[in-house]
């Protein structure tokens, strides 16, 4: 069966805002058996509904119950060569009519490079459209919307739905809501197989129309709002940018815990060998803070609601491809792992200037008993098998998490500390050491993850006294940074790279801009004369 | 068409390269790889780690006796303009513009395993010396820069404003100093230990540990581990060598290995190599500022060297020759390189890079 389809320029990574169209479109009719004998036409869509106004979508589209279907309606998609002729018809037709009109208007027969050119004519800014929790929220209340199944007391059901395949209809099911992406594969177009559209066909047939319905009922009130209906509304970054986000972002509605016992492997172990319990501490997971910390529910549960353990089984399984619990959660090179997440928050800039010099993945500071704080003890088996009990178990471990670190007294930090090393060339350097102190821990009080992180002072300090025991006073950086000799050490900079490094490296990472880092007198006062002369 | 002077070059350095291995002196050009010594010196350059405070560039001015900058080394607006090596200057760091924001870079000798500039040296003047040095000898160089037009780096430079004793200029690795079992004056300078020192092997696994324990701040890379056979200096970078500046277009071959290629194309060449080489001296440029008192004087301590046979054997030939004779040689040289030129022709010519493009500026 010929098709007549319309896909968008994708490679959204490739495109750049602001310096081309974002509603570039490429019209292909090719099949395997009929491949396209010119090149695919580019469309600029936005410049048609332009040049239209006055006049609605189904000038070029089908409108089906109320919602427009977005194919262009002349191509039945049954005939290569009639699909041929509807688009060179309809096209032709109406350029040639327009310009008859004395209007400006489209290439006409003849011109067929125009239309037929390898590449876009302009620069493609197509940008992707990313529905995140911001989004999510504003549709979740907004009144225009409004619920469409019975069961349904939000607006959950006007997106949200789910398939029966005996009786090929779509249906809505409260609790079973999850991301469109879970059905719908980004390009793939329906099987029989698959009967789920492309999410790129869902989202324009669903979003789109539901604007366009939105549009017309605004119409009719002065001020009303509704969603965008052209392609810049959605794909251009400066549009995207317009979008108002929501804060406080309220919660998913979706019956989801605050705090989670992750205990699988505990469980597990406990139902192979009963009286075995020594290994493996449970996680008090605070799955309410992730969820207001990450863009939607997909950068955890990537494939399913699913628990992470029903997929990524201990050892591994096909549904989870063969990806076991351990490394899901803890692979430091992968976002959805839990280290990988975390590993990305440390390159913010308020985390960038210690957590840049540490070798990754670093569980020097906190130990694995940061997250795996939960005990395998009496009480934690005993709640194991009671959901009730476990939820209560996990929030009131969480709860007692994330204080920060309290700093020492005030006068146990050393004020200004000196360093006279390079003293035969400058005056010794002056370190502010207790500002830098309270520069980090206001960093460290302003956020959850961090504070979690860092539950003692020695945490803060090991940014810089690292490796040393968390002592009142650690050892100085000479005691292991020696001088520079031709034997290679083991990786540790001699002291002067060892400072330096250590200061500058910071400063980058923290957007310190001033003092330069070439700037060596204002760090190293210049000897004055009478010094020199001592 | 006749012979480019790429090519011609390209069988000076096979020729001279084919002797050298004959007289069994030179790593410079076998036909198979050369792995290095094993203990050689070099260093690795963390370019993540440079600030560009040019005091790598001040310590080589200060260790190696070289003139007095016209700008003081300070002076960091000089990073604006893309700079080289010259004669005064053995090391230059430069300032490139990545994703990742601006970027230095240091340059200078990259003392290669099995250097170009030794393999089209017919004078072996430049030698790889065990402990990582590529070193050059004033006493035997004639100054014909073909090493200059060799090295795919562009390295070497010219005392073009010493008119009488004018010599080749390059980064020496600080070998002196190494011998006392000092560090090099860049290293030893180096406020961010940007510049690590240490024995090939060990700074091949400190750039392999860094990279592993800084997931995503490298490119996965180690420049100079394999590029021209490998270098004694090695780099590591977060942004893609070609966009700071370093080619990526070198291969993995050392130059004596792309000169091996023609050579077995041309044997009259191998054959007539005395003769060649004096042809190539008595047509080189520098032939009439060379007083006949200096020519005896080169000629003279080349003969003091009796290791250095092959020097001896030119210096003998350059003697006996007579201006009549010099035109028969000419002849016999034009002669074999067009027979050799027919040869070649019909064998892809591996390039020696760089080259071509320089002979066309
Ligand atoms: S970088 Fe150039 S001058 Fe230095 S050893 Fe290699 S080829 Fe010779
Ligand atoms: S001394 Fe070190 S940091 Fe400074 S320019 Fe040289 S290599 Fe870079």
């Amino acid at each position: 069966m010929v098709l007549a389809f319309v896909y968008f320029a994708a490679g959204s990574d490739q495109m750049v805002s602001g310096s081309g169209r974002p509603d570039w479109l490429t019209l292909s009719i090719s099949t395997a058996s009929t491949p396209d004998e010119m090149p695919p036409v580019w469309f600029a869509h936005d410049r048609h509904t332009d040049a239209l106004t006055g006049q609605d979508c189904t000038t070029c589209h089908t409108k089906d119950e109320g919602r427009i279907r977005f194919a262009f309606k002349q191509a039945a998609g049954e005939d290569y060569h009639a699909d041929m002729a509807e688009f060179h018809d309809n096209c032709i037709g109406c350029h040639a009519k327009t310009a008859m009109q004395g209007e400006p208007a489209g290439p006409r027969a003849g011109e067929c490079r125009l239309c037929h050119t390898p590449n876009a004519p302009d620069r493609s800014a197509w940008t992707a459209m990313r529905f995140d929790h911001s989004l999510h929220a504003r549709h979740e209340t907004s009144p225009r919307i409004g619920p469409t199944a019975e069961a349904d007391s939000a607006n959950c059901s006007a997106c949200h739905h789910r398939y029966n395949a005996d009786t090929q209809t779509l249906y809505y099911e409260k609790g079973t809501e999850g991301a469109c992406q879970y059905c719908h594969a980004p390009v793939a177009a329906a099987t029989p197989d698959d009967p789920a559209r492309a999410m790129r066909q869902a989202a324009h047939d669903g979003c789109v129309s539901c604007h366009l319905i939105n549009q017309t009922q605004a119409a009719k009130e002065a001020n009303a709002k509704f969603g965008p209906i052209t392609c810049a509304g959605c794909h251009d970054q400066s549009m995207q940018a317009q979008i108002a986000t929501v804060q406080p972002l309220p919660r998913f509605k979706r019956n989801q815990p605050d705090a989670v016992l992750l205990a699988t492997r505990l469980t597990n172990q406990l139902a192979a060998s009963p009286e075995d319990r020594a290994p493996v501490s449970a996680v008090a997971f605070n799955h309410k803070s992730h969820e207001a910390n990450v863009e939607s529910c997909r950068t955890c549960h990537h494939a399913s609601l699913q628990k992470c353990s029903d997929c990524h089984t201990p050892d591994g399984s096909r549904e989870g491809a063969f990806v076991g619990l351990g490394q899901a959660m803890h692979v430091a090179d992968r976002d959805p792992s839990c280290i990988g997440c975390h590993q990305q928050a440390q390159t913010d800039a308020a985390c960038a200037g210690c957590h840049s010099m540490t070798p990754a993945p670093d569980f020097a500071a906190t130990g694995c008993q940061a997250c795996h704080g939960v005990a395998a003890d009496e009480q934690t088996v005993a709640v194991l098998t009671d959901p009730d009990a476990r939820a209560a178990m996990a929030a009131a471990f969480v709860k007692r998490r994330g204080g920060g670190a309290p700093l020492p007294p005030e006068t146990d930090i050393p004020e200004i500390v000196t360093i006279g090393t390079l003293s035969d060339a400058y005056e010794p350097v002056r370190l502010p050491h207790r500002k830098i102190v309270r520069a980090l821990a206001d960093r460290i009080a302003e956020n959850t993850l961090a504070k979690t992180f860092h539950p003692t002072s020695e945490t803060l300090c090991q940014g810089c006294h690292h490796n040393a025991a968390a002592l009142p006073k650690p050892p100085a950086c000479a005691s292991c940074h020696g001088t520079m000799t031709a034997t290679p050490s083991d990786g540790r900079p001699a002291l002067l790279g060892a400072y330096h490094l250590q200061c500058i490296t910071c400063h980058e990472r923290m957007g310190i801009e001033k003092p330069a880092a070439t700037a060596c007198t204002e760090c190293h006062p210049p000897r004055s004369s009478t010094a020199s002369q001592n | 068409m006749g012979i480019t002077r790429r090519r011609f070059l390209t069988w000076v350095g096979a020729a001279a390269g084919s002797q050298v291995v004959v007289a069994g002196r030179s790593q410079a050009a076998g036909n198979r790889q050369f792995p290095g010594f094993a203990e050689s010196f070099g260093v690795l350059h963390d370019v993540t780690r440079c600030i560009g405070c040019r005091r790598c560039e001040a310590a080589c001015q200060q260790v190696n006796g070289l003139p007095e900058p016209e700008r003081p080394f300070d002076d960091l607006s000089l990073l604006q303009q893309q700079r080289r090596t010259d004669a005064g200057t053995y090391t230059v760091v430069n300032r490139f513009e990545a994703a990742q924001g601006p970027v230095f870079v240091k340059t200078q000798c990259n003392h290669c395993l099995e250097p170009a500039c030794a393999s089209a040296c017919f004078v072996k003047a430049f030698q790889k010396v065990p402990s990582g040095a590529v070193s050059y000898n004033v006493d035997v160089c004639v100054g014909c820069r073909y090493c200059m037009i060799a090295c795919p780096f562009n390295i070497p430079t010219y005392e073009y404003d010493n008119p009488f004793s004018p010599s080749v200029q390059k980064c020496t690795l600080c070998q002196p100093r190494i011998e006392k079992g000092l560090l090099p004056g860049c290293v030893l300078a180096c406020p961010k230990e940007a510049l690590t020192f240490g024995q090939r092997g060990q700074l091949l696994q400190t750039a392999r540990n860094r990279i592993a324990q800084h997931p995503g701040r490298y490119v996965h890379h180690i420049y100079g581990e394999h590029e021209m056979g490998g270098t004694s200096w090695l780099y590591i970078s977060a942004a893609p060598f070609r966009e700071i500046g370093m080619r990526e277009d070198l291969g993995t071959m050392a130059a004596g290995q792309l000169t091996a290629g023609p050579l077995g194309a041309v044997p009259i060449v191998v054959g007539l190599w005395p003769v060649l080489l004096t042809g190539i001296w008595a047509i080189g440029k520098r032939k009439d500022k060379i007083a006949a008192g200096e020519r005896r004087q080169a000629v003279a301590e080349a003969e003091k060297n009796a290791r250095q046979a092959a020097e001896a054997k030119l210096a003998g030939l350059r003697e006996q020759l007579g201006k009549e004779k010099e035109i028969a040689v000419k002849l016999a040289v034009k002669n074999a390189l067009e027979e050799a030129a027919r040869a070649a022709q019909a064998e892809a010519l591996p390039g020696n890079g760089e080259p071509e493009s320089k002979e066309e500026k």
